[in-house]
């Protein structure tokens, strides 16, 4: 399918590879500029106080202190879509900002902070968020008047009903229960994860008059330069956000009110303000993985189909968000209306205030969540019917023509049904291809029979499929022809480090027929480029980057109103390749420079088309933007220690068109280590009295290692690619649908090789262990 | 504010006359791995790091039959994992050096440092305490020796007093027909401390347990030997209920603890679990 | 805090510097002499981002004393390259022509190691990569093709040293 390409289909060396292995990258926290000062932030001890008096006297005069910041001397504006202000007298989790320092070293901040004084009126705190609904439990916000979420002044969900739940639903769940042959329900907690962001968040601002710089390791520009601008009351104009080298964020990553903090010192001392977080600071001081506890019930008839779906999840919020119902719009469709042809379903989610460190985006934005349980009483139904899980999977996984939606309607309205293209009948193709690659038909030995059994050692094989959406937004680009006939391309993406600028400059190239190494990419500086929303919800590949193609056709177009008469042809019969403009099945052409020297205003400018225009031929309807993964894994369970090793792992996903196979497959790799994690090794673990974070460091808090995953012999990958119908060539993001199978693939896989169900959370040794004993308990009871 | 200080003394005799000059406002350092993390961890830094490192005569791998083996306390970490003559005759200390931290703190982090930081969970305390592994001790008021195993005395505490460097580890040649191992859970395959540190040592007449030695660590304020669970085993031949008999003791003689990285109800399950297998591997005859 | 004179070996200069006794040698490299290419992660010893080589063989400089540094060859990631004609080192060109990176944090820190192992180990198998990688975390998830990247290293510098 690629071999037509250039450019495109071809693993062309990184744009950003050699500043990245030479060490010249300058990361934020690599940024000096002259007369900077650097800030540090006093942070609030408990989940819930009130500030009663603090004094700030004895920070203000230790030598090299240039600016102390409190809730009496910030204006009272609250951070986009949050209930706090930037600096609130009321503290609701433990970890939040009380003041802010900026001096003119580290180690200075650090020595003020502790000369600030605060007498606190500590006050009642809820962390338990299936307590925070009890009548009577202290109220997480008190001025809120409830721990159920339903909107604030700020923020309105149109869809969000007046008992606090979000709800979606199609068909008849009452009427397909009732057809069932068998009902199986079940309640699955899935657990918190940490960003971990390689880099902790760092955002450095200057003034020069009433103009502000921010260099800001952000995925979100869009968002940040709203968000700065309105807290600072200033026109979006007169804000330059500079995002180049963001660091992994893996969703939602931006410095928020760090960056508003950092601005106003800055205005105030006259001097660039830096502020980089310790990773402690960064554990307890940005966000993490959404918590459900997701509760489903699934009827299913004896030849394998699912007649309805019911799912109810309960999020635990924590104090705040930045993107309130978005993860729950997206887990609703991932817990109804994903993965499967569901007849009827209906599923409901509400959002509970409590007393933690507030959620965020995180890869995979609410789905992996809902498919975490959902996979696995899938699974159960399965058995339950005694059928192949990977062929139940091949039964009923979604396909082209499947009703769908986007998630922004779930929580805005309207609900407006369409389909999923043509591309997503990669989903019973990866099955297939999957099944074959890791051998299932031999390794599947029946429902309850392991594959081996060794002593103490059960090895066994599961399979889950996962789906996300991979959005199709509003975006521009600019391309720029050069006077030597190159390309600047000038986006509002980020490159995060999945080699954005690298696809994004391939597909430029590949546009507009030169060389790949002759395309520049500007990224994510809010000053240069269009607007975009960023890096989020694996937009990046469908959404600018296709801005991007839409602008280098503009500027092709161009080449060829210029290029047509001197080569005496009509615009129709040129094409661009080489580095020159032909005429079609001739010889006859002109080098781009050629144009570009003498006509050098050539600028191609692309705006995404409308999402509700991206339509099926067939039928009409609205093509929604989703990508779907399966896992298989092998697993072996060490069933006295509890201990889980993945031991064979192969993983298919669909990319609609690769633009570059080694990115690719390093975006799998991603979504597959951090699922890993996710289940396997990282605990989030928070005290239960306090709500505060018992371990904010990387010694124990484990992220997987190189020793954590299956080598290359025991490793595969799999990549359908069917052309989307938006999207650069067909191309789409996929990277956090990577996330999504893995997790409940390695539950069922520990239910193959044990023959104990385990529902727990975390998939711990520790837990695994208790789930084991506890299962044996209730048999022979 | 102290005034902090960093001195680099080119003998012992000069760094034990820097202890005695500061007393307890100086601490040693090798790698310093170890100071560093507690430092980072909030700890005041001494007011004087007394560097080791230059030291000669303090990093050496030797061995002769009639003392065995004796390794100088600044020896890295990483050099005795690749000792042949350690994996060779004393294998169990090399398996658990590799077990030690990553491969770069390996490096850097030293036996002496392992040992004189103190964690209960320290990696080369259980199998050189099984082996009945000696410590040389030198001070201002000369040189002294003690067992490994009566060298801790809680959590970060050790025996050493402020004048004193650990200067050398000298282990005696294993017993005919003897085996010892190092069994050592952790919450991932990367690096990690123990959560439980199960050492043991048998000597086998045939089939019947001569002698065995059995240690733990992370289970209790400091590295423990357990004693009766030894005693369970000496003369027998081991079967499943001897064994199960001998993790039940060993789990009475414990006192693990909930902490941020497991909890005591895990803990006390895994005591049980790794000593039956550590004892099953050192009683195992070999294929 | 006192401070104290050192001097300071870095991919073949000296630097004379003024620095606190408790400074680590990272913050000294960033901070105090501009090398900004060894990055930070966790600033604890449990990532394996901020490595450097001393006299070859790799150390966590965040986990150690800058005055620590004297009298030794520190080798961070901007020594690698040839310094007078800035060509790659054959390991930087490998990662460069096979994408050995994501968002670049760990890549010098995998580097320098990458460099220790081949040089005491010429040809290692994938297992001993990983192992002797086995400290340096990437939340990217690259591990399949930084090992990749590394076993290609290997197998190029064996073939250019056989020529």
């Amino acid at each position: 399918m690629t071999e037509q390409f250039s450019v495109l289909g071809k693993s062309v060396k990184r744009k950003d590879a050699i500043e990245k292995v030479k060490g010249e990258a300058k990361y934020i926290p690599d940024i000096q500029l002259p007369k900077m000062l650097h800030a540090k932030f006093l942070r609030s001890p408990h989940a819930h106080a009130r500030i009663k008096n603090i004094d700030t006297s004895r920070a203000e005069e230790l030598p090299g202190v240039r600016c102390v910041l409190t809730h009496q001397n910030v204006p009272k504006k609250h951070p986009q879509r949050k209930f706090e202000f930037l600096l609130d007298e009321t503290l609701h989790h433990p970890g939040e900002e009380v003041a802010a320092v900026a001096a003119l070293t580290p180690e200075i901040a650090e020595e003020a902070l502790k000369l600030i004084h605060v007498h606190y009126e500590v006050l009642p705190a809820i962390i338990d968020p299936e307590e925070a609904l009890n009548p009577g439990a202290p109220l997480a916000h008190q001025e809120y008047g409830s721990n159920i979420y339903k909107g604030t002044q700020i923020v309105n969900i149109p869809r969000l009903e007046e008992d606090g739940w979000l709800r979606l639903g199609t068909g008849d769940v009452d009427k397909g229960f009732a057809e069932a042959d068998h009902i199986l329900e079940r309640t699955v907690e899935s657990p918190m994860q940490y960003n971990c962001s390689p880099m902790p968040r760092s955002v450095i601002c200057e003034w020069a008059g009433d103009k502000l710089t921010c260099w800001a390791d952000t995925q979100l520009p869009l968002f940040l330069l709203r968000d700065l601008a309105g807290s600072l009351e200033m026109a979006q104009a007169n804000i330059r956000i500079i995002a180049n080298y963001a660091v992994g964020g893996y969703g939602g990553k931006s410095p928020e009110k760090t960056a508003t903090l950092a601005a106003i010192m800055a205005k105030r001392t006259g001097r660039p303000v830096k502020a980089v977080f310790s990773r402690a600071e960064d554990f307890i001081g940005t966000h993490h993985r959404v918590s459900y506890k997701n509760y489903n019930k699934i009827g299913v008839k004896k030849d394998g189909t699912i007649t309805a779906i019911y799912s109810k999840i309960l999020a635990n919020w924590g104090s705040d968000t930045v993107v309130p119902y978005v993860c729950q719009s997206s887990a609703l469709l991932g817990a109804c209306n994903m993965l499967y042809r569901w007849q009827n379903s209906m599923a409901e989610s509400q959002g509970v205030l409590t007393n933690i460190l507030g959620y965020g985006p995180m890869n995979g934005f609410g789905d992996p969540e809902a498919i975490y349980a959902v996979e696995r009483l899938v699974d159960e139904a399965a058995e339950k019917i005694d059928m192949d899980p990977l062929d139940f999977r091949l039964k009923n996984c979604m396909r082209y023509g499947d009703k769908a939606m986007e998630y922004e309607q779930v929580m805005n309205g309207p609900i407006e049904w369409g389909i999923l293209g043509p591309d997503l009948d990669s989903f019973p193709e990866l099955i297939e291809r999957c099944a074959e690659k890791a051998q299932w038909k031999e390794k599947w030995r029946g429902w309850q029979t392991p594959m081996a059994v060794d002593a103490y050692r059960r090895r066994g094989i599961g399979v889950s499929i996962g789906m996300h959406h991979t959005s199709f937004w509003p975006a521009s680009a600019i391309v720029k022809m050069n006077q030597d006939g190159s390309a600047t391309v000038l986006t509002g993406a980020v490159e995060i480090g999945q080699g954005y600028g690298t696809a994004t400059a391939q597909v430029a190239a590949e546009c507009l027929g030169i060389r790949y190494e002759d395309v520049n990419v500007i990224l994510a500086d809010t000053g240069a480029a269009p607007a975009a929303i960023g890096n989020v919800a694996s937009c990046g590949t469908s959404s600018p980057m296709n801005a991007v193609k839409i602008a280098a056709e503009d500027a092709k177009c161009k080449l060829f109103e210029l290029a047509g008469p001197r080569l005496n042809a009509s615009v129709d019969d040129l094409e661009a390749k080489d580095g020159g403009i032909y005429v079609k099945g001739t010889s006859n052409s002109i080098p781009i420079a050629d144009i570009c020297f003498t006509n050098w205003q050539i600028t191609g400018t692309g705006n995404n088309p409308p999402y509700h225009s991206i339509r099926d031929e067939k039928t009409g309807k609205v093509i929604h933007a989703y990508a779907a993964a399966v896992t298989i894994v092998e697993v072996e369970v060490d069933i006295e220690t509890g201990k889980i090793d993945i031991i064979e792992l192969t993983s298919g996903h669909d990319t609609g068109r690769t633009i570059n196979p080694i990115i690719v497959e390093n975006q799998i790799d991603l979504g597959l280590v951090m699922a890993c994690g996710w289940v396997l090794t990282e605990e989030y673990k928070i005290d239960p009295k306090t709500g505060i974070l018992l371990n904010p460091n990387l010694l124990d808090y484990k992220i997987p290692s190189f020793l954590d995953m299956p080598d290359s012999n025991h490793f595969n990958r799999v990549v359908s690619e069917r052309p989307s119908a938006w999207g650069p060539f067909g191309a789409k993001g996929f990277s956090e649908t990577s996330m999504t199978a893995l997790g409940p693939a390695i539950a069922n896989a520990v239910y193959n090789a044990t023959g104990t169900r385990v529902y727990c959370a975390s998939l711990t040794p520790e837990n695994i262990l208790s789930e084991l004993e506890t299962r044996k308990e209730e048999v022979s009871n | 504010m102290a005034q902090l200080g960093h001195f680099a003394p080119q003998s012992l005799k000069e760094a034990v006359s820097l202890l005695r000059e500061h007393g307890g406002k100086a601490e040693v350092i090798a790698g310093g791995t170890d100071l560093l993390m507690r430092m980072k961890k909030g700890e005041t830094p001494p007011d004087l790091f007394i560097n080791i490192g230059e030291i000669k005569g303090l990093d050496y791998i030797q061995y002769d039959d009639k003392d065995g083996l004796r390794i100088g306390a600044r020896t890295s970490i990483f050099s005795i994992v690749n000792s042949s003559l350690i994996k060779e005759k004393f294998g169990v200390i090399a398996h658990a050096a590799a077990t030690l931290g990553t491969p770069t703190i390996r490096r850097q982090a030293t036996i002496g440092g392992n040992l004189c930081n103190a964690a209960p969970s320290a990696d080369m305390a259980p199998p050189l305490i099984v082996l009945g592994a000696q410590l040389k001790i030198k001070g201002s008021n000369g040189q002294k020796g003690m067992p490994v195993e009566d060298f801790f005395t809680g959590p970060g505490q050790t025996r050493l007093n402020r004048n004193e460097i650990l200067t050398e580890i000298q282990i005696p040649n294993p017993m005919p027909n003897s085996n010892a191992v190092y069994l050592k859970q952790t919450r991932s395959r990367g690096a990690d401390l123990a959560i439980v540190g199960v050492a043991t040592m048998a000597v086998m007449d045939g089939e019947v347990i001569k002698d065995v030695k059995i240690s733990l660590g992370a289970v209790a304020p400091t590295p423990i030997r357990a004693r009766k669970a030894e005693e369970i085993l000496k003369g027998k031949r081991p079967d499943d209920n001897l064994l199960d008999a001998c993790g039940e003791s060993a789990l009475l003689e414990s006192s693990p603890i909930d902490d941020v990285r497991s909890s005591a109800a895990y803990r006390k399950k895994l005591i049980k679990i790794l000593v039956k297998r550590a004892i099953k591997k050192v009683t195992e005859s070999e294929e | 805090m006192s401070k104290q004179e050192i001097v300071l070996n870095v991919n073949g200069i000296d630097y004379e510097l003024k620095v606190n006794v408790t400074a680590t040698l990272v913050d000294v490299l960033r901070e105090e002499i501009g090398l900004t290419g060894t990055k930070v992660m966790c600033n604890e010893g449990a990532c394996g981002t901020c490595t450097v080589l001393i006299n070859g063989t790799p150390a966590l400089s965040c986990m150690m004393l800058a005055v620590d540094g004297e009298g030794k060859e520190i080798q961070t990631i901007e020594g690698l390259a040839d310094q007078e004609t800035g060509e790659l080192h054959p390991i930087q060109k490998t990662f460069v022509e096979r994408s050995g990176m994501q968002c670049g944090v760990c890549t010098p820190g995998m580097i320098l190691t990458a460099k220790a192992l081949i040089d005491e180990n010429p040809e290692p198998s994938e297992g001993e990569v990983r192992e002797a990688l086995s400290g340096n975390l990437c939340r990217c998830g690259n591990y399949q093709r930084i090992t990749e990247c590394v076993l290609t290293s290997a197998e190029n510098l064996k073939n250019r040293s056989t020529k």
